[in-house]
């Protein structure tokens, strides 16, 4: 992955902007995306960075702790297709579009030999056609679907493609979870893959690194939408795969207000037969604050994230919406926290320029600077975080059974420095997977809350 | 002339059609189809230039299609491939 090539382990803020930007042309990191476009001669890309507080991975931070996530929405015509790198090597794909849409060579292009997971999130040809074409091509070591069967020939094929690679075949529902490296895909549904539309019964995914979160809708319609909040699943994302390409049956306006995207993506076709993506889902999105990309008009988006802050980088022009600027000044700024080693690495000055100013003093701060992940069920954790100095916190940690209970977490002053740090066990019982843990911290009438992730495995 | 092809899916009021042995795509009218055509419904087309002229759906091909991929999935969740 050439975002991790040059990465090393540096001081402070520069540490969580240098991270996503090591490997590209410095001087896109900083500029606008229609000057970088003229002053990196060798790519027509563009980027933008987006900034939440950084948080340490793991304690001690070291540069792998903090190596990169990236997650490929593939231009693949009218269809979807979404490829996932995880920080540890592993690779997915999330549906593969039409048959010969580009999907197998976006993935040869990227170096993928192998593929550690295939979802296909329901079985019409737009998703599936080109799945044939990976598990016909590619070492596949598990697919995973609804269980919903159609009867068209190109569903016929896709499952021959899963015989002949020797995949193990796996069917998920909500609640259940799909492994991926040391990060978890989470299933909000189906509940139950029976009836008529297939669109409905799509699998749809939540991806959590650390503080960076994503939601891949598929084609679930507002219905399925509907029954995911009413069943209370966490659907909050950072970055939303808009369902069904962004068409007007999906991302009704009470999902979306719970999901509060920050950045959108539909993957659709230009010019396509059904007018997606639907200017009423546009006006969705826009009036839930969220930056729209689309592979009709963006081209290949990546985004790219530490776990902390994200980038985008469509292949070609600028998001719908929200100006980055807009989005960035309501995101807290990265605050000042050196990992446990430090080398020295020479930031060039443009990246200096991208510190943003010293945060608004007035306002409680409260950011999670270390928390151990992964854990080994029965062994200990910890999590430390820095507020103002004497705040009162609490800490509450999430497990598939509900909060722990585990001694230890109990509400604590932060110290003179404003540090606080909790340490507890991880039951022996612990189901593993990538669980949230919320920290507050109270102060003068003023509460603040942050929360990270950890995994267990 | 006459061909076999399944719908796929219906988008809005448009049907995609999976047309022949290569499952060339064709988009009609929803309306045009019989009412008792859902995604997944075999038919039999005729069709000229990727106009559709006439539409039955072959319940006879919907059934074999099914019990064939029914067959082949029930493999793939047993494991017997592997």
């Amino acid at each position: 992955m050439v975002l991790r090539k040059s990465m090393g382990t540096l001081t402070g803020i520069a540490l969580a902007c240098v991270l996503l930007l090591s490997g590209c042309n410095a001087s896109q990191a900083v500029t606008s995306p229609q000057a970088s476009s003229t002053s990196s001669p060798d790519t027509s890309q563009s980027s933008q960075t987006h900034s939440q507080p950084y948080t340490a991975a793991s304690s001690p931070a070291t540069a792998s702790d903090v190596a990169n996530l990236s997650v490929h929405f593939i231009d693949v015509g009218q269809g979807d297709s979404i490829l996932i790198i995880t920080p540890d090597g592993k690779s997915a794909v999330i549906d593969g579009g039409e048959a010969s849409s580009g999907a197998l060579q976006y993935l040869q292009s990227k170096g993928i030999k192998r593929l550690d997971l295939v979802v296909a999130t329901h079985p019409h040809s737009d998703h599936i056609g080109g799945l044939v074409q990976i598990l016909n091509s590619i070492p596949v070591a598990k697919v995973v679907t609804n269980g919903q069967p159609t009867t068209t020939l190109t569903y016929e094929h896709f499952l021959d493609g899963v015989t002949a690679a020797k995949a193990k075949y796996v069917e998920v529902k909500r609640g259940d979870t799909i492994p991926l490296g040391n990060l978890t895909l989470d299933v909000l549904s189906p509940v139950n893959a029976t009836g008529d539309d297939l669109n409905h019964n799509s699998v749809v995914l939540r991806l959590s690194y650390f503080q960076v979160t994503f939601l891949f809708m598929g084609d679930a319609d507002a219905a399925a939408e509907a029954d995911i909040l009413s069943a209370g699943m966490a659907v909050k994302a950072d970055i939303l795969k808009v369902g069904h390409h962004g068409s007007r049956y999906s991302s009704g306006p009470a999902f979306l207000a719970q999901v509060k995207p920050k950045v959108a993506i539909y993957s659709a076709g230009l010019s396509n037969d059904y007018g997606h993506p639907h200017a009423e889902t546009l006006a969705a999105l826009a009036a839930v604050g969220a930056q729209v990309y689309g592979t009709d008009t963006n081209g290949t988006v990546v985004v790219t994230t530490n776990g902390s802050s994200y980038q985008m980088s469509p292949l070609k022009g600028q998001p719908r919406g929200p100006p980055a600027a807009a989005t960035s000044s309501t995101l807290p700024l990265l605050p000042t926290v050196p990992p446990a080693t430090t080398t020295a690495t020479p930031a060039t000055p443009s990246l200096t320029a991208t510190t943003p100013p010293s945060s608004t003093p007035a306002a409680l701060s409260l950011e999670i600077t270390s928390v151990t992940s992964p854990v080994r069920p029965g062994a200990n954790a910890t999590l430390t975080a820095k507020t103002a100095p004497g705040a009162s916190c609490s800490i509450k940690v999430y497990y598939k059974s509900g909060p722990s209970t585990a001694q230890g977490l109990t509400t604590k002053t932060a110290d003179s420095s404003g540090i606080v740090s909790w340490a507890w066990k991880v039951g022996t019982n612990t189901t593993p997977g990538s669980w949230r843990i919320v920290v507050t911290a109270s102060k003068d009438g003023q509460t603040i809350t942050k929360e990270t992730y950890f995994t267990v495995s | 002339m006459i061909k076999k092809a399944v719908i796929d899916r219906f988008e809005g009021d448009k049907a995609i059609l999976l047309v022949g042995d290569e499952q060339r795509q064709v988009v009609a009218s929803r309306a045009s189809l019989p009412r008792t055509a859902k995604e997944g419904s075999w038919l039999a087309v005729t069709i000229e230039d990727d106009v559709i002229l006439s539409v039955n759906v072959d319940e006879d091909e919907t059934n074999k299609a099914r019990q064939r991929i029914s067959d082949k999935l029930e493999r793939l969740r047993r494991g017997e491939h592997i």
